[in-house]
C-alpha cells in the first residue's frame, strides 16, 4: 500500500516537473519570438543633448593586479566630462599589487578617489555598502573588475536616470576572451542567448529585466533607503532588481551599451561560478518569491516572468530529482512511456544551455551576425550535466545558509589576463 | 578579442553612427524623427527579421501536417520494419536466440511488435555487487581530475544512477520483491516510446521551426530528417538494449533508457538546426543589400 503510494506521488511529481519545463520552454519561446518579429524597445541612447548627471563610479576589487590597470584606463578614457565624474575603486583586503596601482592613478587623476577596506567583513555586497557612503552622486554605476567600459559606457547609462521611473540600469555583457577555448566559446554563446535575446525580449515586453551588478548602474538614494546591499546574499543583482521592482521602480535594459568581460577559462573556474550565482539566485529567490507575487506594483505576467526568473536555478534540481523519479518507477515496472518522452523533450528543449535553449542561442547569433558560431550549437549539450551538478551544489548551499544563519564567504572568479 | 563580434567592429559603427546615437533610436517606439541617420542600417541590438510571407507559412506548415498525417498512417509496416531489423541485429551479435520472436500491443490505434525475451535478474547478492562495484567506480572517477569536468561528471552521473538503481533493487530483493517488468514489458516500453517519440517530436519541431525564419524546404527537413535518421538508430539501440538485459539485467537498462533514449535523437535535431541556422544567418546577414533584409 505504502508502495503503491509512493510511485503514484512519484508519478505525479515527474508530470509537475514536465509542466514547469513547458511552460519554461514557451516562455523561451515568446521571448525569441518577441526579440526576432517584434519592433524593439530601444534604450534611451537619443538624450544625450540632457544635462548629464554627476555619476560616481564602483569598482569593487580583491586581488586585482592583472587587470586594474585596463578598466582604470578604460575609465580616464571616457568621454564623461571629468568634472562630473567620481571614480571609486574599492579596495577589499587586497593582498597583491592592487593599493600600489590605485594609488599612483589617485596621485595623478584627482576624480579617482579608491576606497581602501582593510576591516570590516570581505565581499562585493560589502565593499559597495562601504563605497555607497563613500560616494558623492545620485547616479552610481557598477563595474566588475575584469570590464573595459567603451568611451561613452558612461553616458549610455547614466542618461536612462533622466526617467524618474527608473531606479536600475543594465547593459549587454560580452566576452572577450572568446577564443581561447571551447568553455569560453559556449560561455560566449550562453551570454549572447541570455541578453541579446532574454533580456531584451524582457524589456520590449516590460516584464522584468534584470539589474546584473557586472556592468550596471542605480540610484544610490534608493539603494541606501532599503539599507544598502544584503552580505548574507552572493547574488546582490538580482537582490536589487526585485527589491526595486516590487518598491515601484523600474529596471532599464540596455542591449546596445556592450561591455567587455573575461569568461572562466577553465572548468573548475566555471563550476565555482555558476554554484556561486545559484546559491546567491537563490538566497534572492527565499527572500522575494512571495513579495513578487503580492506586491501591487507588477502587473499578471510580470509576476508570473518574476516568480519564473527567481525560480529557473531550481530547475536543474527539479530535473535531477525527476530522473531519480523515473529510475523508480522505471525499476518498479510504472512508469509510463508518455510521462517519459514527454518530460524529456521538455526537459531537452530547456536543457541545452544553461537556461537559455538552443534555438534562443541560434537566434542571438544570427541577429549578432554570427555564422559558423551555429555549429557549437549541439556542444551545449556537452555542458548540460556539468551545469547541473553545478547548480545543485549552490542550491545545497543555498539550504545550508538558511539552516546556518551565517554570513557566505565571497569567492572572486579567477583572472587571465596578463 | 574576438566575442560576439569584434571589438573593433562594434566601436567603427559607433563612431559612423554617432556616439551613442544613431538617430533613428528614439526614446521609446513609434516618435518620429527626422534626422538624416534614419535610413542607417539597424543595428544588431534592435533589429529584427523581415516578416515572413503569411500564406508561404500557412502552406508549408500544410505540407508539414499532410506529410506527418502519412507517417502516422503507415506507423504500422514501419514498427514492424524496426522490429525485424532489430531481430536481424540481435542475430548479427550473435547471441543466440535471444529476442527473435515479437509479440504484439496495440498503441495509439498502431499495431506494435515487441520482442520478446529473457531478461536477466540478479540475486541479492548480485544487485549488492552491483551497489559495491558501483560505489567503488564512483570514488574512483570522483578522484579522477585529469579527466575534463563535463566528462567526469557525466560519467559519475551514469554510475550514480546506476548505483542509486542498484540499491533500490538491493532493498526489493531483502523485500522479497523483484524487477518490475519482463523482457516483453520492457520492449513494449521501448517501442511505444519510440512511437511517442516519432509522432510528437514532428509536432515540436514545426512550432520551433515557425520562430526562425527558415524557408519551407529547411522547415520540412528540420522537421522529417531527424525521424529518417533515428529509424537505424533506433533499431540498433533496441537490439543493444535487449542485448544489455538479456546479459546484465534490468538496472544498467534503466540510466541507457534515461540517457540514451530521445535524448541522442534530439541531439541530432539541434546538430540539424545548427547547420540550419548557418545557412539562415548567412541569407540574412550577407550579400549586398543585406540592409534590407533586417527592420528596425
Amino acid at each position: 500500500m505504502v508502495s503503491f503510494w509512493l510511485l503514484w506521488l512519484l508519478q505525479l511529481y515527474i508530470y509537475v516537473v514536465a509542466v514547469i519545463m513547458l511552460l519554461y520552454m514557451v516562455r523561451h519561446m515568446v521571448f525569441t519570438s518577441t526579440r526576432l518579429h517584434r519592433k524593439q524597445r530601444r534604450f534611451y541612447h537619443e538624450i544625450l543633448d540632457s544635462e548629464l548627471p554627476p555619476v560616481t563610479v564602483l569598482v569593487p576589487m580583491h586581488n586585482e593586479e592583472a587587470v586594474a590597470h585596463d578598466i582604470l584606463r578604460a575609465l580616464i578614457n571616457s568621454d564623461y566630462p571629468k568634472d562630473l565624474l567620481e571614480v571609486i575603486p574599492v579596495d577589499d583586503h587586497s593582498e597583491d599589487r592592487t593599493e600600489q596601482i590605485l594609488r599612483e592613478y589617485a596621485d595623478q587623476y584627482s576624480y579617482i578617489r579608491p576606497l581602501y577596506r582593510r576591516s570590516g567583513p570581505r565581499g562585493k555586497p560589502s565593499g559597495l555598502n562601504d563605497a555607497l557612503e563613500y560616494a558623492s552622486h545620485e547616479v552610481v554605476i557598477v563595474f566588475d573588475a575584469d570590464y573595459t567600459p567603451p568611451a561613452d559606457m558612461i553616458k549610455q547609462l547614466a542618461m536612462a536616470f533622466v526617467d524618474p521611473e527608473v531606479g536600475a540600469v543594465m547593459g549587454r555583457v560580452v566576452p572577450e576572451n572568446t577564443k581561447r577555448g571551447l568553455l569560453t566559446r559556449l560561455l560566449d554563446l550562453e551570454r549572447a542567448g541570455g541578453y541579446q535575446v532574454d533580456q531584451q525580449a524582457r524589456y520590449t515586453r516590460n516584464l522584468i529585466p534584470q539589474y546584473g551588478g557586472t556592468v550596471g548602474a542605480f540610484r544610490r538614494s534608493v539603494v541606501l533607503s532599503m539599507g544598502g546591499f544584503n552580505p548574507r546574499i552572493l547574488a546582490e543583482d538580482t537582490d536589487l532588481t526585485f527589491a526595486l521592482f516590487t518598491r515601484g521602480w523600474q529596471v532599464a535594459y540596455a542591449n546596445r551599451s556592450e561591455c567587455y568581460e573575461e569568461s572562466p577559462e577553465s572548468w573548475d573556474v566555471r563550476f565555482r561560478q555558476v554554484r556561486r550565482w545559484a546559491r546567491g539566485h537563490t538566497q534572492a529567490a527565499f527572500r522575494h518569491f512571495l513579495r513578487t507575487l503580492s506586491t501591487r506594483y507588477l502587473r499578471f505576467w510580470q509576476k508570473v516572468d518574476g516568480a519564473m526568473l527567481l525560480g529557473v536555478y531550481a530547475i536543474p534540481t527539479l530535473l535531477a530529482t525527476a530522473i531519480l523519479a523515473h529510475l523508480v518507477l522505471f525499476l518498479s515496472g510504472r512508469v509510463a512511456p508518455f510521462t517519459l518522452i514527454i518530460a524529456a523533450l521538455f526537459c531537452m528543449a530547456n536543457s541545452y544551455g544553461n537556461f537559455a535553449p538552443f534555438f534562443e542561442v541560434g537566434s542571438a547569433t544570427m541577429l549578432d551576425g554570427g555564422r559558423r558560431r551555429t555549429w557549437l550549437l549541439p556542444y551545449m549539450a556537452y555542458v548540460f550535466i556539468f551545469n547541473v551538478w553545478a547548480v545543485v551544489s549552490g542550491l545545497k548551499d543555498a539550504l545550508l545558509d538558511v539552516i546556518r544563519e551565517g554570513t557566505p564567504q565571497w569567492e572572486k572568479t579567477e583572472r587571465y589576463r596578463q | 578579442m574576438g566575442g560576439t563580434h569584434s571589438r573593433e567592429e562594434f566601436e567603427r559603427e559607433r563612431s559612423q553612427l554617432g556616439s551613442g546615437t544613431t538617430g533613428s533610436e528614439r526614446f521609446g517606439a513609434g516618435l518620429a524623427t527626422t534626422s538624416p541617420l534614419a535610413a542607417a542600417m539597424p543595428h544588431r541590438a534592435y533589429r529584427r527579421v523581415e516578416p515572413e510571407n503569411k500564406i508561404v507559412m500557412a502552406l508549408t506548415v500544410l505540407v508539414i501536417g499532410v506529410i506527418h498525417y502519412y507517417i502516422f498512417i503507415n506507423f504500422h509496416p514501419i514498427m514492424l520494419a524496426m522490429s525485424e531489423w532489430s531481430k536481424l541485429v540481435l542475430s548479427w551479435l550473435n547471441i543466440g536466440a535471444v529476442g527473435q520472436s515479437y509479440g504484439y500491443d496495440n498503441y495509439m490505434w498502431v499495431r506494435l511488435y515487441p520482442l520478446v525475451y529473457d531478461i536477466h535478474e540478479p540475486d541479492t547478492l548480485g544487485y549488492l555487487i552491483w551497489t559495491i562495484g558501483g560505489i567503488v567506480l564512483i570514488v574512483l572517477f570522483a578522484l579522477l581530475r585529469v579527466i575534463a569536468a563535463p566528462v567526469r561528471l557525466t560519467i559519475l552521473t551514469i554510475l550514480l544512477l546506476l548505483t542509486f538503481g542498484s540499491v533500490y533493487m538491493l532493498i526489493v530483493s531483502l523485500a522479497n520483491g523483484s524487477l518490475g517488468f519482463d523482457g516483453f514489458e520492457i520492449s513494449k516500453l521501448y517501442v511505444r516510446a519510440v512511437l511517442l517519440t516519432w509522432a510528437f517530436m514532428p509536432i515540436g519541431f514545426a512550432i520551433l521551426s515557425l520562430l526562425i525564419p527558415f524557408n519551407p524546404i529547411e522547415r520540412i527537413v528540420l522537421v522529417f530528417l531527424p525521424i529518417i535518421y533515428d529509424f537505424p538508430f533506433s533499431v540498433v539501440r533496441y537490439a543493444v538494449m535487449v542485448w544489455i538485459t538479456n546479459w546484465l539485467g534490468g538496472v544498467p537498462a534503466a540510466p541507457f533508457f534515461l540517457l540514451f533514449g530521445s535524448a541522442i535523437t534530439f541531439l541530432f535535431y539541434v546538430c540539424l538546426f545548427s547547420l540550419m541556422m548557418n545557412r539562415v544567418a548567412k541569407r540574412v546577414g550577407g550579400g549586398p543589400n543585406r540592409e534590407a533584409r533586417w527592420r528596425w
